[in-house]
């Protein structure tokens, strides 16, 4: 669903990712790497997608979002 | 602790008004701040800009475009705003070729590159030969990052991933604004002379369209310290491909960047004939659409197809060049290419919803009485989409030069109100009253979560019968549950880290924006281009020749009804399909007066 993957391999660790993403979906670990924080926020914008320079990110056409049916 | 930032000028949200009005007031001198809740530069709906249009005086004729804009949008464009956008667009458009931006070119083999932009009239994008047209490019979406380092440069500072959640006031002029991050505990107390609201328009975060972080936060923050907004009642819609129903709207098809997400882009179908189950084409029935925007007509038709049973709808992939009811830019994909793309011959099944709960571009936003991007509140500007132009079709497609031309206008006198204010000293007590009420749902123990809360508005707000195809009984359900939201959920909403404090906030906004979506719909008591409503099928010009201003009065969310000025309305010699050539569902072609 959405963002699916940054692989870690592939990734130099730049950042842009984290910056470029709307939704603050994308966090930067201790080590300055990405990893993908709030998935089900991913609207499916692409900028990270776009704007990776190696393209380590994955992002599926497919989005479920999880029915939220109990309040709270 | 507070982190606290003096400035002239505040810029908040750094998309395409937001960077022009900060370098227009960094160019008369103002010292400028630009706050960001996500990253300047790649921020809001100036992502999407793909084709960016200016009017050259020069080669264009102004009176011809201008003429040709009002039935567009059912008389209820403000002229003048069309007016200045063509007047001043090519001049914004130069800067942008100053500050170094780059627009797609295509060689003869068809194959795209990236070129600097001259300011020239004879580049243009390929099959535009037309005469009188005016110029469209193919810009790159990336320029804006060339434009925070132009801006810091020249002393700028760019603070980004800052909400700002409220603004200030002091002695009746604007004093700042507080804000925070969602990386750390520390709030952001800004102090500024002069404020430009370069946010964007209201959405509800639908899924389907990148725009997930325009939610109405700096139109809501200018109604709480009293400014006007306008243009509530007008809808937008887009359908996407029933198959992949959240992925977006890529921009442009043309676009080489997303060239290969272009099988499951709506932007690419969206103009092929529109098909009911029944298997009538539902958006070629109207007369020549050349000079109409056809799209709030095809979206509210589209809601009255599945009303009575014929949805979902198709896209009638075919290969005949000669079925494009919906295009209207000659530089679009050629007919064919579309079908290869598609991949296999038939019906592609679309859905419908993406983008409700926005307003049409430049239709809704901050009132502003004239042309200088001011509001009631002295020092206190807004710019682009923020910004309630009064005006739909003729500014479409003309979108990034409008937010580039206001942004210029709201920053340029934004610098002059800073030059000209005096110092004053921040006043504590309304920077800590609005800082409680940043973190207060941090400090909750109970209470509910902004992502339920959201899914309620959602569900609320997003069916066809609601805001596309409207009428008072439904109207009114709909507003029962966002007053419930308004009343007893909003004040709960609890946020465990500053992610979900920016969730918090933003729903906030969200059901501010609902209510007055719903209550100015309610309150049109006609039909009029973007806005259908079942009980009151038809236009009625003896009273609703106006725009819609709602206000706060004394807690109260007011509305008031603007006349268009006479110059502007329509002969009121003509029949009603004269001036009306543009038909709802079910409307017959000739109406008695």
């Amino acid at each position: 669903m959405a963002i699916e993957r940054i692989d870690r391999d592939q990734c130099i660790g730049c950042g842009i990712c984290r910056n470029v993403c709307s939704c603050d979906v994308i966090r930067l670990d201790e080590n300055s790497k990405p990893y993908i924080r709030y998935q089900d926020e991913c609207c499916l914008c692409l900028y990270c997608v776009e704007d990776c320079p190696v393209g380590a990110i994955y992002v599926s056409p497919d989005k479920y979002m999880k029915q939220l049916q109990s309040w709270g | 602790m507070d982190k606290v930032i003096k400035t002239d000028v505040l810029v908040i949200g750094g998309g395409q008004a937001g960077f022009f009005a900060a370098l227009k007031a960094q160019e008369k001198g103002a010292k400028v701040t630009l706050a960001d809740k996500g990253y300047a530069g790649k921020s809001g709906q100036s992502q999407n800009i793909t084709c960016m249009i200016y009017f050259d005086p020069k080669k264009n004729d102004l009176n011809k475009w201008l003429e040709e804009g009002p039935i567009a949008d059912e008389y209820l464009e403000n002229r003048d705003w069309v007016e200045v956008v063509y007047r001043e667009s090519k001049d914004r458009w130069d800067d942008l070729a100053k500050w170094g931006m780059k627009s797609w070119r295509y060689n003869a083999k068809g194959d795209a590159y990236l070129a600097p932009v001259n300011g020239s009239t004879d580049e243009h994008c390929p099959g535009e030969p037309k005469e009188d047209i005016i110029t469209n490019y193919l810009i790159d979406n990336r320029y804006h990052y060339k434009l925070r380092d132009i801006f810091q440069k020249a002393g700028g500072t760019i603070i980004d991933r800052v909400m700002i959640t409220d603004l200030m006031k002091q002695n009746g002029h604007i004093a700042g604004a507080v804000g925070f991050s969602p990386d750390h505990d520390d709030t952001y107390v800004f102090q500024a002379k002069a404020v430009v609201l370069a946010a964007g328009n209201g959405g509800m975060k639908t899924c389907g369209i990148r725009t997930n972080t325009t939610t109405g936060d700096a139109q809501a923050m200018a109604y709480r310290i009293g400014c006007a907004v306008t243009g509530k009642e007008w809808a937008d819609q887009h359908g996407s491909r029933g198959d992949f129903p959240a992925y977006p709207w890529t921009g442009n098809d043309r676009n080489p960047y997303y060239s290969k997400y272009e099988k499951t882009s709506e932007h690419l179908f969206e103009h092929l004939p529109l098909y009911n189950i029944e298997g009538t084409l539902i958006n070629s029935t109207r007369p020549d659409l050349s000079k109409f925007h056809p799209l709030p007509f095809n979206a509210i038709a589209m809601a009255y197809e599945a009303h009575i049973g014929n949805a979902p709808m198709f896209y009638k992939v075919d290969g005949n060049p000669d079925t494009r009811p919906m295009n209207h830019n000659p530089s679009d994909k050629p007919r064919e290419a579309v079908d290869e793309i598609a991949g296999e011959k038939g019906m592609v099944r679309m859905s419908m919803g993406r983008a409700l709960g926005q307003s049409y571009h430049l239709s809704d936003g901050v009132w502003s009485d004239g042309t200088d991007c001011s509001t009631p509140v002295p020092g206190l500007y807004a710019a682009g989409d923020c910004l309630g132009a009064r005006s739909g079709y003729p500014m479409a497609g003309f979108a990034a030069s409008f937010c580039a031309v206001s942004g210029a206008r709201a920053g340029t006198n934004a610098a002059e109100f800073a030059r000209r204010a005096t110092d004053f000293a921040l006043n504590g007590d309304e920077a800590d009253r609005l800082k409680k009420l940043l973190w207060a749902p941090k400090e909750r123990k109970g209470g509910f979560t902004p992502k339920w809360a959201l899914q309620v508005i959602q569900d609320t707000m997003t069916p066809y019968w609601v805001l596309l195809y409207k009428s008072e009984d439904r109207l009114q359900a709909a507003l029962n549950t966002i007053l419930f939201l308004r009343d007893h959920i909003v004040p709960k909403l609890m946020a465990d880290d500053n992610h979900d404090l920016r969730l918090v906030h933003e729903v906030g906004s969200i059901v501010l924006h609902m209510e007055m979506k719903l209550r100015a719909s309610m309150f049109r008591k006609e039909s009029r281009w973007y806005h259908y409503r079942e009980d009151y099928p038809l236009r009625d010009d003896k009273n609703w020749l106006c725009w819609i201003k709602v206000q706060d009065v004394d807690g109260e969310m007011t509305f008031i009804k603007v006349p268009v000025p006479e110059k502007w309305r329509p002969d009121p010699t003509e029949s009603y399909a004269e001036r009306y050539p543009c038909a709802f569902p079910n409307e017959p072609n000739v109406l008695p007066e």
